[in-house]
């Protein structure tokens, strides 16, 4: 054999006999041990779902939970954003307006203003309704000069 | 009992009502020459046990998809050598051991070892052939006490017919070497 060339004396006198034993009836029992693997590692293979679902079904239940509370409080949040907006909507206030439009007086109006912004022409400012009125009836009122301040 | 050709093992696997028994002939086949080759590079034989049932189990479970381009032999040899040098790298990361650390844990298992029966001049083989590099501790033992062809290790280690020659050849010069010392 050509591998006889790289195998020294030494080597040579030792022989190829294998110094190893392995204990009795080993080699017989072996292909049953086998089978008992591949009969776990089946069982294993099914049962590690099963195993994980156990393991995890009381986080899932808490997460499930959490996220029940968080969907039920988005929209409660969400149902009380939209009715307070509707409480502001157009109609209410026209309706509003509409049911109380007889308080809405001359007199109602002119207490709503504010007497500063409305300069007389000899300097004075208005102190009340009243002095509204009073002005308003005046003859020589210069309408002009009311149009170019409002 | 005749023994099978592993193309006929293979079409009696490829049958479902077969297949365990098909796999248990591979098991009985093959069980010794794998059992060997492992115990060579893992000494001891409570690990080896380990191992030849994963290279069974992996084998198991990779049959299905074998292809016969290569011989269930070299493949099943494929598979033990590779469970052979994860377990050594793993040992290697547990025990964050150099190599040589690793070599001379395995050469004081030999003397340790309840089924180790040679004489003192077969320890001293062992001791020399456990100081070489992995793979041509590998390579010596394929060669040397297996008298396998040049051709299936190179199939099994995956590398070409040359690297192996030469691999070889420096393996015996350094085992002579230690010995010629003993």
């Amino acid at each position: 054999m050509k591998n006889n060339n790289d195998i020294g004396s030494n080597i040579e006198r030792i022989g190829k006999k294998r110094p190893f034993s392995v204990p009795e009836g080993y080699f017989d029992s072996f292909p049953e041990k086998v089978r008992g693997r591949m009969s776990n590692e089946e069982v294993s293979v099914v049962s590690v779902p099963e195993r994980v679902w156990q393991v995890l079904r009381p986080q899932l239940s808490l997460a499930a939970v959490i996220i029940g509370f968080a969907i039920i409080g988005y929209i409660g949040f969400n149902t009380l954003i939209q009715s307070e907006k509707q409480l502001l909507s157009d109609e209410v206030i026209t309706e509003y307006v509409d049911y109380y439009h007889d308080d809405f007086s001359e007199y109602y109006i002119m207490g709503m203003l504010d007497s500063d912004d409305i300069e007389l022409e000899d300097g004075g400012y208005f102190d009340d309704a009243d002095s509204y009125v009073d002005y308003l009836y005046q003859d020589d009122i210069n309408i002009e000069l009311i149009i170019t301040d409002f | 009992m005749q023994e099978h050709t592993d193309k006929e093992l293979l079409i009696l696997f490829r049958n479902p009502d077969q297949k365990n028994y098909a796999f248990n002939l591979i098991v009985r086949k093959y069980q010794e020459r794998l059992y060997w080759h492992i115990r060579k590079l893992i000494i001891v034989h409570d690990d080896t046990d380990d191992l030849l049932q994963n290279t069974f189990i992996k084998a198991w479970k990779g049959l299905e998809n074998f292809r016969e381009e290569s011989q269930i032999y070299t493949w099943l040899y494929r598979i033990a050598t590779n469970e052979a040098l994860s377990f050594l790298k793993e040992k290697r990361k547990k025990f964050f051991l150099p190599i040589v650390d690793v070599e001379k844990e395995l050469s004081s298992n030999l003397e340790g070892d309840g089924y180790f029966d040679g004489d003192e001049l077969q320890l001293a083989l062992q001791k020399a052939i456990l100081t070489l590099p992995e793979k041509q501790r590998i390579v010596f033992n394929m060669r040397y006490f297996d008298e396998m062809k040049y051709e299936d290790m190179a199939s099994i280690l995956d590398t070409s017919v040359g690297a192996l020659k030469a691999s070889y050849h420096h393996a015996a010069k350094k085992i002579e070497k230690i010995l010629k010392n003993h």
